[in-house]
Formats: C-alpha cells, structure tokens, sequence
C-alpha cells in the first residue's frame, strides 16, 4: 500500500487520538471506507465543527456551542451550588448520573507545586468572581483525590470559606464494587474519615 | 529482565499516555529512578495510592535494559504521609525539598543519607510545620551528602586561614582576598554568624538540623547563599520556596 497515500495518511491522523494504535487507526480506516460517503462526510463534519464551533461558556468555563452554556443558562438548576472540576470531560461525567442540579465551574486545571502550575494558571479568579452576588452558598471541590486535587481543594478552602461560603468536599474512599480488605490504607483511612450515618 | 526489590520515596509523577503513570523515585540502594507504571490512572489499578508524592514504600521493579526507564510490578506502602498531603502549606514546603531533591540527584546514584535526610524532613513534616529556615538547612545537609559541601574553614585557593574570606560559588567554599584579584571571582559576604549555622548543618546529625533556630536574617543570607551556589550548579536558577508556594 502506498505509505504516502490518503488511505495511510487517514491511518496515521486517527493515531493521533488516545487510545488508537496502528491496529486499531487500521481496523477504522476500514470501516470508513465501507461507509456511504454521506456517513463518512457526517464524521469529518462533526470533527470540523467541534474545533470551529465550540467555545468556553464565560462563566462556567465547561465547553459550549453559545457564550452562556446550556447549564448555566438553565433556570431550573440550583444557583446555590457550584460544583468544581479539573475538566469538561468530569462535568460530562457528573451531568450522566442525573443526581446533580447545581451549577458547574471548570477550573482547567489543577494547582501543582511539582510541575510549576500555580493559582494565577487555572481559572480560579473567575470562580472568586462568580462568588460575589451571594446567591451561591455551597462551593463543593470535585477535583481528582490525588496530590494536585487535594492541593487544590485546600487552597480553595483557604480562599472561599472566609467569604462567607460553605466549601465541602466529595466523598472519597472505597470504590463501589470491590472487596474492602483489597483496598490501600490511604483510601480506607479517607473512607472512615468521611463516614455518614445510616 | 532481572527483578528489583527496593524501598523509595516517591518524589513525583507525570501522566504517560492513556492509563499510566511515569514515576520518579529515591531509592537507597538505586538513587534517583524513573518508572513507568501501566495502567496507574485506572480506577481499578493494583497500585492504590502508593504512587502519590512523598508517599515511602517498597516497590519491585523490572530492569529493562538497556532501556532507561523501570517497570514497577508492586508497590505496597510502608508510610503514606497521608498527614504531609493534608495541609496546603506543608505540600509546597516538601515540594520545594522534592523538586531540590529531583533536580540535584543524577539518575541511579543511591546515596543512603540523602534518602533518609528526605525521610527525616517528612517525618518532621508530618507534625510540625517546616519553616522556610528549616527547609534551607535540610537543603544544606543534602548539598553535604550530594558532594557539594562548602568549604568554609580555609581559603580553597591558597588553604590559609583569614578573618574576612567571601565565599565563591565557582570555587564551592571561601576565598581570601589575595586570591580574588581585582574582584575578577564572583564572591559574596558570610557573616560570622552564617558560617557557624553552615558548620553545625554539615556536623549534625539529620535527624537534629531542627533543633537549629536561625534568625531571620541568617536565613536571608543562607538563601542567598544557596540561590548564587545552586544556579551555579545546575547553571539555571532553581525557583525560590517563595515561588512554589505562590
């Protein structure tokens, strides 16, 4: 097959995304080939248009066709609550479960000393800004439970609770699923801590 | 592909493509590692939290030469310092000490004193609160065991004793006046009171460097010290506590 070819080239761009290698890029050029053109042309589009047409709301910073996401534009979502996540991708995940009716706030990013990336990075300002009307009283810290997801979570308590808002913290411990005596002393030191009663 | 089993503090880690985890670790026995653990990022993952920075376990590695990099097979946790990870402030001193650490160790050059001076400063960590003075000594001990002690009884040019010597960070320990001609050698002024704080750091043991309470302006001066000696060793500027902790 010719290596500099569309069909090899079509290989090699689908590489570029996580999770596809050479097999797998190969297996995809393959079916696209057996599409209708028009399925084939609905797949490019819909890449075109998210790299054209999507935007970060302006106050929420989650991804959106509009200035004001769906989300934030809603009016039967609780105003006074705001979720924090690392990423769009986490506000995906939470909106999936349906549990959740408050607002969002994408920091796109995470405080982390070890690789340099400070408060100033991430959008942590905006998220101080948005506390100012009051009409928000809960902050709750969705950030990954790792180092730079507790650096985080840390530093925005320091910063929201003196202005007169409640920070809380998602649950963190034991995944759902598995056998307690596999879990690491970390996750169940975390899972007594935070503890409810039944 | 001989199998290594070693303890280590782990300093930090990156994200390395889909699902893994690229590790960097002080062994005692290996010094500074990197390994590549696949599949970390996983919900269901077999190594828990004992990848997390600061956390001392035991890991059992694969040698992959002649490949650079390590395979962790295991990893159990011997200390989580849990507690160090806890405290906004307390995170970014034992980062600022970690990034020191990463940045001053070759890679697969064990120094058992520099693992337990880390051991040291996280077991302080994990009750007191490391003050930025603290943490420049625990910088000054490790320059001690890393090779680069300061020679400050002597001239390092001519070996006699002099009461106003500057220190030179090109030379790694004090100059007399003779032997700067014409201020050619970059140097700068120790205070009496500095040398003597330096001296006591290099004898002490690691587990009493914090015993030592320097006032605040020996410990501006033991910083600049260190600023003008490390940027000549790594031959960039290393970033003050100050800038971690911003």
């Amino acid at each position: 097959m010719d290596q500099n070819g569309v069909f090899a080239n079509l290989i090699k761009q689908l590489t570029k995304l996580p999770g596809v290698g050479q097999k797998t890029a190969q297996r995809h050029a393959f079916a696209i080939l057996k599409m209708f053109p028009q399925e084939a042309r609905e797949i490019g589009q819909a890449i075109i248009d998210i790299k054209e047409r999507l935007i970060f709301c302006s106050k929420c910073r989650n991804i959106s066709e509009v200035e004001l996401c769906l989300i934030c534009s809603d009016p039967r979502r609780d105003r006074t609550k705001i979720l924090v996540v690392e990423e769009p991708s986490t506000v995906y995940a939470i909106e999936k479960t349906g549990e959740y009716r408050g607002l969002y706030h994408v920091l796109l990013g995470v405080i982390s000393p070890l690789d340099g990336v400070s408060p100033e990075d991430i959008h942590i300002k905006e998220l101080i800004d948005r506390l100012a009307d009051h009409e928000v009283k809960e902050v709750i810290v969705a950030t990954s439970p790792n180092m730079d997801g507790e650096t985080t979570a840390l530093y925005l308590s320091k910063t929201i609770r003196p202005l007169g808002v409640k920070v809380t913290r998602i649950a963190l411990g034991i995944p759902v699923g598995i056998d307690i005596e596999y879990a690491d002393e970390v996750s169940l030191v975390r899972s007594i801590e935070g503890r409810r009663e039944l | 592909m001989p199998l290594i089993e070693t303890d280590a503090i782990v300093l930090n880690s990156l994200k390395l493509g889909e699902a893994d985890k690229l590790v960097t670790f002080y062994s005692p026995t290996l010094g500074k590692i990197k390994a590549v653990a696949r599949g970390a990022r996983k919900v269901k993952n077999k190594y828990g939290s004992s990848l997390e920075p600061f956390t001392h376990g035991h890991l059992v590695i694969y040698d992959k030469k002649p490949q650079v990099l390590y395979r962790l097979f295991q990893s159990d946790i011997i200390e989580s310092f849990q507690r160090v990870r806890s405290d906004y402030d307390k995170i970014m001193t034992t980062s600022h000490f970690s990034l020191f650490i990463e940045a001053l160790s070759p890679e697969g050059d064990p120094s058992v004193p520099v693992f337990n001076l880390f051991l040291k400063l996280l077991e302080y960590t994990k009750v007191f609160e490391a003050s930025p003075g603290l943490i420049n000594l625990f910088k000054v001990k490790f320059l001690g065991y890393a090779g680069y002690e300061l020679l400050l009884d002597r001239c390092v040019k001519c070996q006699s004793s002099f009461p106003s010597m500057r220190f030179s960070p090109s030379l790694g320990g004090m100059v007399c006046s003779p032997c700067i001609p014409d201020n050619a050698l970059y140097s700068v002024a120790i205070s009496p009171a500095v040398q003597s704080v330096l001296k006591q750091t290099f004898k002490m043991d690691p587990g009493l460097i914090s015993r030592i309470r320097p006032s605040e302006e020996v410990n501006k001066e033991i910083s600049h010290i260190l600023e003008v000696f490390i940027f000549h060793i790594l031959g960039k500027k290393f970033p003050s506590l100050e800038t971690t902790s911003k």
